[in-house]
């Protein structure tokens, strides 16, 4: 049994390091969870992925694993975007949402063992739901849109995406290099 | 204050950042328009990989269909062949049922048009030798086939029965050499003998030099050998060639020109009971003898000369009405009594019957029962097809017991001691004509 998974906590700045990646990853990854994301909804059998977050949850890994907060601010911020864009609503929405969990993502990772897959669960679940309401608000305060939360089916789909979170944190920590 | 911005640089980028945004989505709200160059850039950035993504899928997918669709072609076709060749095979079996059906109907309408009585038989194999062919067809005995029973079709003679079994017999065919059958041509009544030659072929033996045969003239059975009734077809004159005393005519028969699958076997040809028992140093059957054929030319009124069996048949009946055309009674005069003059001639018999209209043999009423050849050309000029024989040109199977009638059971006599004379009436006996 290794470490991380006998603690949730990091106890020094040692056990903190920042994992790395080919640069490659950085491109291709955002790149493939955007077009995943437009893309395979087009299929009738494959609809239901317009309710998945992907871009949300390579912002939540990336800023877990990066443990910096610039770097996932800039990481939520340009996918936000990129959603926004290719969604074809007001720019700026998913931009100031995943800046948030981006920022908030990097500043928990350096206080958790972000490898332990309990906390990637529970943080994937927290986070979504932190930018569905984000989001909501938003919607409300700035577009002044009559949209309603639906906590119960946002609930649900958080869950989803923790269990999926778990999955492609896993299919990620692949592509890791370490030092 | 440098330092207290560094220290919470993190914080100020986030807020810059999220201040931006909101800055940008006022103003997009406010003005209602749209930041087109950000989302340029992103459709420019995701577009290409999707393009790529969406050709290699319809690749793919085209790929794919196409494989299974020609699959689901070949296996389609494997099933359509399957099927045509079901059909086939279907309609080729209903094709040999609607011809045997039609085989059956044409020998059903030629037993109703003939008067001899006859039984179908299917022919069930060959027996074919070197030279020599027969065939075997599935009536025997139990049936009432006897040896020596002629098997004929619509068509022609096909042989004659030469054995027989209790549930078969073996039927040799006119194109054995061992075959032999009295003939008639059709035109000029010559008479001859027809034998096979073990080559699908025939010849017509015993026909004088100088007697009048041409090529394709069809021949039919005479009835002089007791085994075919008159008027059946035998074939078709394919050459002559002269000889020194006899000529080699070479007939194709027509009964035997397809092989033959149904055959009618004439049990009774004419008027003639088969024995129940037949002898056992004799046990060819032999139907009755042919009727004169005055008894049919009485019916058609066609001029008597030359409608005779034979030539000296004809003969008699011209010194007979040239005697008549002079009053005069054979067999009546004294020795020393003149003879008629036989160069007198007689208007139908021996010279054209325009010349005075009142040829005494002609205009005599025509005897009952008088047949006409079949295939014989009338004198109104309208010839007589040769198929199927008119009423009265053949032996007429009558029920036993009438007049013309033998008893039944009474053994066939022998042609030759047979033969009544010219002015037999019809209750006289039938007639024979010896086998050449």
């Amino acid at each position: 049994m290794d470490y991380s998974s006998e603690r949730l906590l990091v106890n020094d700045a040692r056990q903190a390091r920042r994992t790395k990646y080919p640069l490659w990853v950085f491109f291709v990854t955002p790149l493939l969870a955007l077009l995943i994301q437009i893309y395979l909804p087009l299929f009738e059998t494959l609809r239901f992925i317009r309710r998945i977050d992907l871009p949300l949850l390579v912002t939540i890994y990336f800023s877990l694993m990066r443990r910096s907060q610039m770097r996932g601010l800039t990481i939520g911020m340009v996918l936000g975007l990129l959603q926004d864009s290719l969604l074809s609503q007001k720019i700026g929405m998913y931009g100031i949402a995943k800046t948030l969990v981006g920022y908030l993502s990097a500043s928990i990772g350096m206080q958790f063992d972000v490898e332990h897959s309990l906390v990637r669960l529970i943080l994937c679940f927290v986070f979504y739901l932190f930018h569905q309401f984000l989001y909501w608000v938003l919607q409300r305060a700035l577009l002044d849109q009559p949209v309603m939360f639906d906590i119960q089916s946002e609930l649900v789909l958080a869950c989803v995406h923790a269990v999926l979170g778990v999955a492609l944190f896993f299919l990620l920590d692949k592509l890791r290099k370490y030092e | 204050m440098e330092s207290i911005f560094y220290r919470y640089r993190n914080i100020t980028v986030l807020l810059v950042a999220v201040l931006a945004q909101i800055v940008l989505l006022a103003w997009q709200v406010k003005s209602d328009n749209d930041v087109p160059l950000v989302r340029v850039w992103a459709v420019t950035a995701v577009t290409p990989v999707a393009g790529a993504i969406e050709s290699v899928r319809n690749g793919t997918t085209g790929f794919f269909s196409t494989y299974f669709a020609l699959k689901n072609a070949r296996e389609q076709s494997r099933m359509l062949r399957g099927e045509v060749d079901r059909l086939r095979l279907e309609n080729q079996f209903l094709k040999n049922e609607l011809t045997s059906a039609q085989r059956a109907e044409t020998l059903a309408g030629f037993q109703v048009h003939t008067p001899s009585k006859m039984i179908g038989a299917r022919v069930i194999g060959t027996t074919t030798g070197v030279g020599g062919k027969s065939v075997l067809i599935d009536r025997g005995t139990s049936s009432g086939v006897r040896k020596g029973m002629a098997v004929v079709t619509p068509d022609g003679i096909v042989g004659r029965v030469v054995a027989v079994y209790p549930f078969a017999s073996q039927v040799l065919s006119v194109s054995d050499p061992g075959f032999a059958a009295g003939v008639e041509s059709q035109k000029n009544h010559i008479h001859g003998v027809l034998k096979g030659l073990g080559n699908g072929s025939t010849r017509v033996d015993y026909v004088p030099t100088g007697q009048k045969v041409e090529v394709g003239e069809l021949f039919f059975t005479s009835g002089e050998d007791r085994i075919f009734p008159k008027g059946l077809p035998v074939g078709k004159v394919i050459s002559v060639k002269e000889g020194s005393n006899f000529q080699d005519i070479f007939l194709q028969p027509s009964g035997v020109e397809t092989a033959p699958e149904e055959v009618l076997v004439i049990v009774n040809p004419v008027h003639q009971e088969i024995p129940e028992t037949p002898p056992a140093d004799s046990p060819v059957f032999l139907a009755p003898d042919v009727k004169p054929d005055s008894e049919a030319s009485a019916q058609t009124g066609i001029s008597q000369a030359g409608q005779k069996g034979t030539q000296a048949d004809k003969m008699m009946d011209e010194y007979k009405k040239i005697g008549d055309a002079q009053k005069h009674t054979f067999g009546e005069g004294l020795p020393g009594t003149l003879p008629p003059n036989f160069n007198l001639k007689v208007p139908g018999v021996n010279a054209p019957a325009a010349a005075t209209g009142n040829a005494p043999a002609v205009s005599k009423p025509p005897a009952k029962g008088m047949a006409t050849s079949p295939g014989v050309t009338p004198a109104g000029g309208a010839p007589i097809g040769p198929r199927p024989p008119v009423a009265g040109s053949q032996p007429v199977t009558r029920p036993s017991g009438t007049a013309t009638s033998p008893p039944a059971g009474s053994p066939v006599q022998r042609p030759a001691a047979q033969k009544p004379p010219l002015s037999a009436t019809p209750a006289a006996p039938p007639s024979s004509t010896p086998v050449p």
